[in-house]
């Protein structure tokens, strides 16, 4: 099963929580005190809650909804409604499987762990959301590849294209970057940018202005398609 | 049994506050799905209809209240409302995404204070539920939970400090729960606060929170306030409920027995067949 990247390590910090959309399932990603990070299931089996609005207390996730406790195992820790009762061990979230490298989260679906398939040693960049659909913003990249974003001359070529990986180089800049796409419901979408060496500021200022040029005119498709 | 939109046809439902000043001549709003205009003639008077069809309509603490059938159930009675000394406060109305009954449910749920209302109907360690007690009241057809106690460091408007306040709960018509909570200012009596919801459709609500207290104190637009602030928080937990209808099948969420009057309250609905914006099917084979 294929892994989405649903965003960089440095956005996530230690007790942090976050949602994310793999497959079209709606999923939380949380990282403990102590940094251990988990993807489950978006969903406290107790009242239907989406664990995403959650809280961290020290190694578990706590449902804003009643503050049930799940340890980084899954299971249910701790029912604030009943302090001296142990919880239940059916009581157990479904877990999807989730790694870091480079600097990327990547979360698949089942227990066993999936590595990426894409080069190691990039540098992560910056991540942005976009209101248009994974496809259309693909279709966009595709589509802009001999036209214009900047002063009217191609700025850069896709070099590959994968699921939801593509690759670009840049050749007035002399680098390459990386773009994955990690769709979300409702006509949304993220794109994590990786570059292939470290960036100066001015790179990153330079990549930060082409994407928001990158979001108008994708956005504007969307728009004009419905 | 009765399919569940019959079922819901025969029960009365809030659309407006009687005395509200800006509700226009004609008012359209929805109910079961349906489009329906509340219409108030120049002398007062106020119709509801349904296309060609023309509606029940009638009035009852403080609220207008109609209903599809041409023989509605009687509606609920609160008898408290002829003390006169009580404070009446409609407190206006409140826009949600979710299935009306997972708004009546989030009502009778006590468990959810500590984290939803911090430090005003909850707070930690506060969070034990201690047990009580929940019937089925056969002859008027009600849940009734009693004895229902928390800690709460702001129970209503008027309190100054922590108190450990008592509650009843009534749901007398699947859409609509009452609670009877410990006066901060008098034991010898309750305040109550009802919920009266409005069902747009399944999948969403529009909830008119009612209230009469014992405050002499506090100006009508504090008690609307705190009540208004409270149920903006429920409103962040119902919209992200999944699935937005409430489950009925025991399997698909995991009670304890804190929630004791929400298994009452499903049971109640599945065996009267009051099942509009219940999740009959397990959410895998709907969604899928």
């Amino acid at each position: 099963m294929a892994c989405t990247g649903v965003g960089f390590s440095k956005n996530l910090s230690n007790a942090r929580v976050m949602r994310a959309f793999v497959n079209g399932k709606d999923v939380v990603i949380w990282r403990s005190r102590s940094g251990k990070l988990s993807a489950w299931e978006n969903r406290c089996p107790h009242r239907g809650m989406r664990l995403s609005y959650g809280f961290v207390r020290g190694e578990a996730l706590a449902c804003m909804y009643h503050g049930w406790h799940y340890g980084v195992d899954g299971k249910c820790k701790y029912i604030p409604a009943h302090p001296n009762l142990e919880p239940p061990k059916t009581i157990q979230i479904q877990r999807y499987s989730s790694c870091e490298k480079d600097g990327v989260i990547w979360v698949s679906e089942g227990i066993e762990a999936n590595t990426p398939e894409i080069p190691a040693g990039l540098f992560p960049i910056r991540s942005m959301e976009l209101h248009c659909s994974a496809d259309v913003l693909k279709n966009t990249l595709c589509g802009l590849t001999s036209a214009s974003l900047e002063n009217d001359q191609p700025v850069f070529h896709v070099t590959d294209e994968q699921e939801d990986v593509m690759y670009i180089d840049i050749p007035k800049r002399k680098f390459a970057l990386c773009f994955i796409l990690q769709n979300f419901p409702h006509s949304r979408c993220f794109i994590h940018v990786l570059s292939e060496r470290e960036c100066a500021p001015r790179d990153k200022k330079w990549i930060s202005r082409v994407l928001e040029r990158l979001r108008r005119i994708a956005e504007n498709r969307t728009g004009e398609a419905t | 049994m009765m399919n569940p939109v019959e079922r819901a046809k025969q029960d009365w439902y809030p659309i407006g506050i009687v005395s509200d000043p800006r509700r226009p001549k004609r008012y359209a709003t929805r109910v079961l799905g349906k489009d329906i205009v509340l219409e108030t003639k120049e002398e007062g008077s106020l119709s509801v209809s349904c296309g060609d069809e023309s509606w029940e309509i009638t009035e009852a603490y403080d609220h207008i209240w109609t209903s599809p059938s041409q023989n509605p159930k009687p509606l609920f009675s609160i008898p408290e409302e002829n003390e006169r000394d009580r404070r009446f406060v409609p407190c206006g109305v409140v826009h949600v995404r979710c299935s009306p009954l997972r708004a009546v449910e989030n009502f009778l749920d006590i468990a959810h204070f500590p984290f939803v209302h911090t430090d005003v109907l909850g707070s930690e360690p506060h969070t034990e539920v201690a047990p009580y007690k929940v019937n089925i009241d056969e002859t008027k057809d009600e849940v009734i939970a009693t004895k229902v106690k928390f800690f709460q460091p702001q129970a209503a408007k008027s309190a100054n400090e922590g108190i450990v306040t008592e509650y009843i709960y009534r749901v007398p018509a699947p859409m609509t729960a009452i609670l009877y909570k410990t006066c901060p200012n008098r034991d010898d009596v309750l305040d109550i606060i009802s919920l009266f919801v409005q069902p747009i459709d399944e999948d969403n609500c529009a909830v008119w929170p009612w209230m009469a207290l014992y405050d002499d104190e506090s100006s009508m637009a504090d008690m609307v306030e705190f009540q208004q602030l409270i149920f903006l928080q429920d409103r962040n937990i119902l919209e992200n409920q999944i699935p937005k209808r409430l489950p009925i099948d025991p399997k698909m969420e995991i009670p304890t027995r804190a929630d004791l009057t929400s298994v009452a309250y499903r049971r109640w609905l599945k065996k009267s067949g009051a099942l509009y914006g219940a999740l009959i099917q397990p959410a895998e084979q709907s969604a899928e």
